[in-house]
């Protein structure tokens, strides 16, 4: 393939992604600046082994798998433990979780309509990494159990118990926020 | 199925990753078990929740030229037949072998964390064919660039008699604090200046090696030799795959610039 046809078939087969990149760099990072340098490094090494890529696959996957490995790597590099594979953190967080304000006398159906965008946002930032990326990468990205067992190098039942974890979890992170905004004086 | 087994597949279910029959399975406990449709509406709830309501954000508009700009730069560097701008490993595959056979083990020790991070980032940015974010090889156009951009006065020596041309400098970062990059080049070899603040970071010191230059710590990582070293506020680090002698004479060079621009004691 030609260089400028290469060009133009990476274009169009990969650079279309880029919002939803940058949108899985910045739920990896939680910080803008580095969703962009992470993005940026997702595509140049994107680039460099796009003949490594099976033009009859989904290419956004191909490229989240790229980014999570870029973004591991980059931990790793800074010498940082890598945060959500640790268990005690998750222990610590699922405690933390526990410990909150208790059920709310409403059905939670009633609860999930009070919710607003920015405090599902918060919520699952809150997430360690292995949850939060499984519920993105699910719900989200609306990606396969089979892609998202390809992006993270876990088998199928890893990702489905993930996710019913993760899911768990946000689901208690919801239902703590909205109480700590509709109720404030009683919590805590 | 029993509910208990429902439950840890709820989700599966919802999203249409169960086998047939475990699917049907499940299907047919939630026609009778009102408990069990109570927790699939609510797992179902959430995810419509997640999929309608979740905040997404698209990419800033400057980010895909910024992409474009690089892509551009990294197709021109990997043209079939062109050379790549700079070869980043200049020992052969096999010392790298050796090294990786155990060879390093006679070393004193490993390479502190800061040093493997920043051969990592010469490697990467040497891998890429205009990785400057700034191409200049005027001194004052390259320390002007940096001015807002980091906390600290950059200078840019002149590495010229030995050969050694600027290229230009971009932003880098080193466990979250600013790193301000200059790029030189000599031949097909990068080198690379890092300045940084050391406060608060775990830097090695020169101090004690046999024979060496007491202000610099000197070691090989991965092919290619680094030098580093504290002045003032700032910690400097050259990483390139030239050899030794030529890199520690760049350290000279900058140190004497330091010192020429801070007063003592500050």
């Amino acid at each position: 393939m030609g260089s400028q046809a290469r060009g133009q078939e990476f274009e169009d087969q990969a650079l279309v992604h880029l919002d939803r990149v940058f949108h899985l760099a910045l739920r990896f990072t939680r910080n803008r600046t580095e969703a962009e340098d992470l993005a940026q490094e997702t595509y140049l090494r994107a680039f460099t082994h796009f003949d490594q890529f099976d033009p009859g696959t989904n290419c956004r996957a191909w490229l989240f798998a790229i980014l999570r490995n870029a973004f591991i790597n980059q931990l790793k590099r800074r010498g940082r433990e890598v945060p959500g594979l640790d268990e005690g953190e998750l222990e610590r967080f699922e405690t933390e979780m526990a410990d909150g304000p208790g059920p709310l006398e409403s059905p939670e159906e009633e609860l999930l309509k009070r919710v607003v965008g920015a405090e599902l946002l918060a919520a699952l930032d809150r997430l360690p990494l292995i949850f939060r990326e499984a519920v993105v990468l699910a719900d989200v990205e609306e990606c396969s159990y089979k892609e998202i067992a390809q992006i993270c190098g876990v088998p199928m039942g890893t990702v489905m118990s993930r996710l019913s974890r993760g899911r768990r979890l946000l689901r208690r992170a919801l239902e703590i926020l909205v109480r700590e905004r509709e109720e404030p004086r009683r919590v805590r | 199925m029993t509910c208990q087994e429902l439950r840890a597949c709820l989700g599966a279910h919802l999203d249409g990753e169960l086998d047939l029959s475990l699917s049907l399975a499940a299907d047919e406990h939630l026609a009778f078990c009102v408990s069990c449709q109570w927790a699939y509406a609510g797992e179902r709830e959430l995810r419509t929740l997640v999929r309608t309501r979740f905040p997404r954000e698209g990419a800033p508009a400057a980010l895909q030229e910024r992409i474009r700009g690089a892509l551009a730069r990294a197709e021109r560097g990997t043209r079939i037949g062109a050379p790549r701008r700079w070869s980043y490993w200049a020992v052969p595959a096999a010392a790298l072998v050796l090294v990786a056979l155990g060879v390093g083990l006679w070393q004193r020790s490993a390479p502190p964390p800061v040093v493997r991070e920043l051969v990592a980032k010469h490697a990467m940015y040497s891998r890429l064919d205009a990785p400057a974010e700034i191409v200049s090889a005027s001194q004052e156009a390259v320390a002007g660039w940096f001015k807002g951009k980091v906390r600290f006065d950059v200078a840019v020596p002149d590495f010229s008699p030995s050969g050694i041309r600027l290229v230009g400098g971009r932003l880098a970062d080193l466990s979250d604090r600013q790193v301000a990059y200059l790029l030189y080049e000599k031949g097909r070899n990068l080198v690379s200046l890092f300045a940084f603040p050391r406060r608060g970071l775990a830097l090695p010191s020169g101090e004690g090696a046999s024979g060496g230059d007491a202000r610099f710590y000197v070691a090989k990582v991965n092919g290619a030799e680094v030098v580093i070293w504290t002045q003032g506020p700032l910690a400097y680090a050259l990483v390139s795959s030239l050899d030794r002698e030529s890199l520690l004479e760049c350290a000279d060079t900058v140190w004497r610039l330091i010192g020429s621009r801070t007063p003592p004691g500050a």
